[in-house]
């Protein structure tokens, strides 16, 4: 008997039948837990930059193009570790089931995300965008005065030590 | 004199063991010793470079010591110094020793490799990589290429990422143009590997159909990716180290945040300990059920090798289940995990492991009933119990040979004291014992799973907040499928500041020529593969168009459509 | 009579000759499903890839000019051969042509002996290792070749005219040899060591490319039907004095020509591969054991 145990293989082939998927024509395996590419929600998405500081692949990256901030998802870097929709503040991004993404055209696997821009009230360069100047507003309960919002970080600093400037010296700023 | 060190012994010393390896270092080299301190489990002895080898050449013959890795670190921005960190463990009482060496640049430190055999590769890594010198030992380069410039050692903080990055391409540029040609292809061809189709090159010296001598030539595909890491952020570096290698990346997933979280000291919350074991586990069991399958292809019998894979498929299912993904899980934060599981997974977890004890109970019986299978494994590819202490090794290959080296067991990390589970040990040293020591290992790890899913505790997975510190050390290890990994990180503001990643192939490569020696060549590449070998692999061709002055990386597949295209 | 037979013999081998592919297809099939797999597509897929090869440039490999000539040379004697074994098959009766016979096994034996001279000519030191391993194995395995079709045949046709327990015990032993020789002969698992590790040393496949390849794995296909064949013969003999052997036999002979050859690949597929020392030393017991009975039976009996 044992010396033909080894035909006990037959019985478990019976048993199992095919294991392998004529994959294309039938559908993959792929739990409901799966994470393919992600998508952003334009709505949602206020171009914080959260998720680029994270993408560890740095698949998401973010930029100005003229008078526009654009965030742009490159699905060729993405590695799909949902760290993005991990830290997003406004649940704009979600991590879908999609994994066939395979194309003859390089631009199939670019996303953009584009933003309209705040200009500065000083100096006149655009330095974010207009949903994100709104969301700050409305999560501070508009307690920073308006025209500190739309002033960038630069012209910002320059202003404080006006400021302060003038406090202790007493000279006018203007 | 030795009154006051007593008492400072009693202090540190966390066994007997430890007790007689300090008293000895300290009665030799008393005067060198700059510092002495512990917390938890590490004990870590500041020495002077010119006494470290007469401290180790009094303890290297203590039992159940071994090295387990060295990381050399430039600390000059801060010290003005190279250090080196010596890391040896103590099995029995769950110590780690760790020798901090302060070397100043262009000072040479004594080679302990004759001592520590295993420590071979560590120095020459050390020396290509940040240009530390050692006395009494033949260098040569090891980790980079023939062709790297001499005196541009790549770990030095001064150099940086982007520089490296170019490196390459202006060389393959004036190689096309010394040839005279417009377009060149440049397809690298092999050195792979005869069973995993991986980039490694094995020199076998043969005699009749019989072994007489090998040599192993390695790192062809040597990544840089601990240079990498140092620009990236704490949490972003988990993600990297998962894709160091493409079957067991959790382990170094978790082996990098119990660095961090050791070296910051973090505490993490139970649960968090609860899933990251349950998923080294799972992981574990595909490693082991593709390990058998990739085996018994070797061995010819494809059927068992096929069977092994449709077994193991249930795994890779489980595994995205609790994970998101079937492989590279990506869970693995610095403070905890980011995905939980949820209860009504564990039912489904429980049915799949109970139709794999089942299963896999019927193939590894079917498969060592197949008369070529137990006559090949038995007896070949022998490692004595006394070379694989030598060697330091790890995993299955050195309990294999009569070691019971488990860091689970050993230095207990995650959730692993709360189970009871047995480590397989077989004495005979050979192929077949290395194979039963992973058969044995799957049904432990079943139960393992089991223990783990019944007593997961409720509360957060992640640690709230954790503050960064710079320059604390900090090692993480993992019992991974093929033996132990141990990560060292010293830690930045934003970052590790250097994170030094041992992989238990590193180890247990340098075993395999003397594994070799005198097997049939048949039975070579089964050989080689028993210790489970773990690559890279990611070799690319590169076109260069001299016209354009453009380099563009492509696979392979692509160039043989343009070549088919233009002919 | 003589030359409906041979008539007949060349009608009946040329639709064989079309054959083993199919029969390896099947084979594939089988295989496939005992891994719990699809397998190929259709059952001709040997057939497909056997055109595909035919339509790829003649690629000569390195100082294997006379190699390339080998194996055509291999491929015609082993379609001679199969004429031969249906010549046989055709006409087994109990007045049995002893030339035939023996020159049957000439003809299989001077087809394996070109097949070796083949790989044995290639430069690629890689693929003489795996010539040498089969060198090694058909010595050995030949002795038991001849022995087994002689001797199967032989007490197959006796067992009809006077039976005795003994001759019908010696007549399945001889059958055993028979089939154990041609199992190795058809150089399937376990005893396919000579094209064992691709990257470490392999018989002429790794050699050989295109047109070449093809006619190579036809005539090794053609040699393992060939062989299946034999067995076939040496079980249907004693029932051709009780049977008609053209109408009855015949056809049986066939459809158990290719239940051998699927039952090999289905052995194959339960197995690992030996190793060469391990293969020559248990197949050296085995034919040893077997012989040793066989004499001692012939001796007391016959």
């Amino acid at each position: 008997m044992r010396m033909v145990k080894f035909l006990k293989m037959l019985s478990i082939s019976v048993r199992e039948g095919t294991a392998t998927r004529k994959y294309p024509f039938e559908s993959p395996l792929v739990t409901p837990e799966f994470r393919g590419k992600i998508e952003v929600d334009p709505v949602k998405c206020v171009g914080c930059g959260a998720c680029t500081r994270i993408c560890p692949p740095k698949a998401l990256t973010i930029g100005n193009e003229g008078d526009e901030i654009v965030l742009k998802y490159f699905e060729g870097r993405c590695i799909f570790c949902g760290m993005c929709a991990y830290v997003c503040p406004q649940k704009a991004i979600t991590v879908s089931k999609e994994f066939e993404l395979a194309t003859w055209e390089l631009g199939d696997l670019y996303d953009e995300v584009v933003h309209t821009t705040v200009k500065c009230r000083i100096c006149g360069k655009p330095f974010t965008t207009v949903k994100f100047v709104k969301e700050v507003e409305k999560r501070i309960d508009n307690k920073v005065p308006e025209d500190l919002l739309t002033v960038c970080p630069e012209c910002r600093k320059k202003l404080t030590a006006r400021k302060i400037g003038s406090k202790v010296v007493g000279v006018s700023g203007e | 004199m030795s009154h006051d060190y007593s008492k400072l012994i009693d202090e540190l010393s966390r066994g007997h063991r430890s007790r007689a390896i300090l008293s000895k270092i300290l009665e030799v080299c008393g005067d060198s010793v700059l510092d002495l301190s512990r917390r938890n489990i590490i004990i870590k002895i500041v020495i002077k470079a010119n006494c470290l080898r007469t401290a180790l050449e009094n303890i290297y013959k203590e039992h159940d010591l071994y090295l387990r890795t060295i990381a050399a670190s430039d600390e000059r921005s801060r010290e003005g110094l190279f250090k080196l960190y010596y890391v040896f463990g103590i099995d029995s009482e769950g110590t780690n020793l760790v020798f901090e060496v302060p070397v100043a640049e262009g000072a040479k430190v004594d080679t302990i490799s004759d001592l520590f055999r295993a420590s071979d590769w560590y120095e020459l890594e050390a020396h290509d990589l940040l240009g530390i010198e050692f006395n009494g030992r033949q260098m040569s380069r090891l980790v980079l290429p023939e062709d790297w410039p001499e005196n541009l050692y790549p770990l030095r903080k001064e150099v940086s990422v982007e520089e490296l990055k170019k490196m390459y391409q202006p060389q393959l540029i004036s190689r096309v143009s010394e040839l005279g040609v417009e377009e060149v292809v440049r397809i690298p061809v092999g050195p792979y590997h005869p069973a995993l189709h991986e980039p490694e090159y094995f020199e076998l010296y043969v005699r009749g159909e019989k072994v007489v001598d090998a040599r192993y030539v390695g790192f062809m595909v040597h990544r840089g990716i601990e240079k990498l890491a140092e620009s990236m952020k704490y949490d972003q570096v988990p993600f990297l180290a998962e894709r160091i290698c493409g079957i067991c990346g959790f382990v170094h997933s978790t082996s990098y945040v119990q660095a961090v979280e050791d070296a910051l000291g973090i505490e993490v919350p139970e649960r968090a300990h609860f899933i990251r074991s349950i998923v080294l586990e799972v992981e574990r069991l595909h490693s082991h059920l593709l390990w058998l399958g990739v085996a018994l292809h070797l061995l010819g019998y494809d059927t068992g090798f096929m069977h092994a894979w449709r077994i193991r498929e249930k795994v890779m299912v489980l595994a995205e289940l609790l994970t998101g993904s079937r492989k590279t899980y990506g869970i693995d934060l610095v403070g905890g995990v980011k995905k939980d599981i949820d209860k009504d997974k564990i039912p489904r977890i429980k049915e799949t492991l109970n139709v794999l004890r089942k299963e896999f109970k019927e193939l590894v019986d079917v498969a060592m009933s197949v008369p070529q299978v137990k006559a090949r494994l038995t007896g070949t590819g022998v490692l004595p119990r006394g070379e694989a202490r030598a060697y330091s090794l790890v995993g299955p290959t050195v309990r294999g040979s009569g070691i019971a080296r488990d860091v689970r067991k050993d230095y207990t990390y995650a959730a692993y004291h709360y189970v009871s589970f047995k480590v397989p040990v077989y004495t005979e040293g050979d192929n077949l014992a290395r194979t039963l020591v992973r058969v044995d290992e799957v049904f432990e790890s079943i139960s393992i799973i089991e223990q783990l899913v019944d007593m997961m505790p409720g509360g957060p997975i992640k640690a709230e907040r954790w503050e960064p510190q710079p320059m604390r050390l900090g090692i993480g290890a993992v019992e991974a499928p093929r033996g132990e990994v141990i990560h060292v990180v010293l830690t930045d503001l934003y970052g590790p500041y250097r994170w030094r990643v041992r992989a238990p192939t590193y180890q247990n490569l340098q075993a395999v020529p003397i594994m070799l020696k005198g097997v049939d060549l048949a039975d070579a590449p089964l050989t080689i593969a028993s210790i489970d070998p773990c690559f890279s692999c990611t070799d690319r061709a590169v076109i260069i168009n001299l016209r354009s002055g453009s380099v563009k990386t492509l696979p392979i597949e692509v160039i043989s459509r343009r070549v088919r295209e233009n002919g | 009579m003589e030359a409906l037979t041979i008539l007949l013999s060349l009608l009946f081998t040329s639709i064989l000759a079309f054959l083993p592919p199919l029969l390896d297809g099947i084979e594939r099939k089988v295989r496939a499903k005992i891994q719990s797999r699809f397998g190929p597509p259709t059952f001709l897929q040997t057939w497909y890839d056997l055109l595909k090869l035919g339509v790829k440039e003649l690629k000569i490999p390195l100082s294997g000019e006379s190699a390339a000539f080998l194996v055509m040379l291999s491929l015609i004697i082993t379609l001679i051969s199969l004429y031969a074994v249906v010549y046989v098959a055709l006409t087994l009766s109990t007045s049995i042509d002893f030339i035939v016979l023996a020159m049957l096994l000439v003809l299989v034996a001077a087809s394996h002996s070109l097949g070796l001279v083949a790989s044995a000519t290639t430069s690629n030191p890689f693929a003489l290792i795996g010539s040498y391993r089969s060198i090694l194995l058909t010595i050995l395995n030949e002795l038991g070749l001849v022995v087994g079709s002689v001797l199967s045949i032989l007490l197959g046709l006796r067992l009809v005219t006077n039976y005795s327990i003994l001759t019908l015990a010696t007549y399945l032993l001889s059958l055993a040899v028979l089939v154990v020789a041609t199992y190795v002969s058809s150089g399937r698992l376990p005893f396919d060591i000579h094209e064992a590790e691709p990257e470490l040393a392999s018989g002429t496949i790794i050699e050989f490319s295109g047109k070449i390849l093809g006619f190579y794995i036809y005539s090794h296909l053609l040699t393992r039907y060939v062989l299946s064949l034999l067995v076939a013969v040496a079980i249907s003999t004693p029932f051709t004095a009780v049977f008609s052997p053209l109408p009855a036999v015949f056809p049986a002979t066939l459809l158990l020509s290719a239940c051998v050859y699927l039952a090999y690949g289905v052995v194959a597929t339960l197995l690992g591969r030996t190793r060469v020392d391990i293969g020559v030393r248990t197949l050296f017991m085995y034919y040893l054991l077997v012989l040793t009975v066989l004499v001692i039976f012939t001796w007391i009996g016959i």
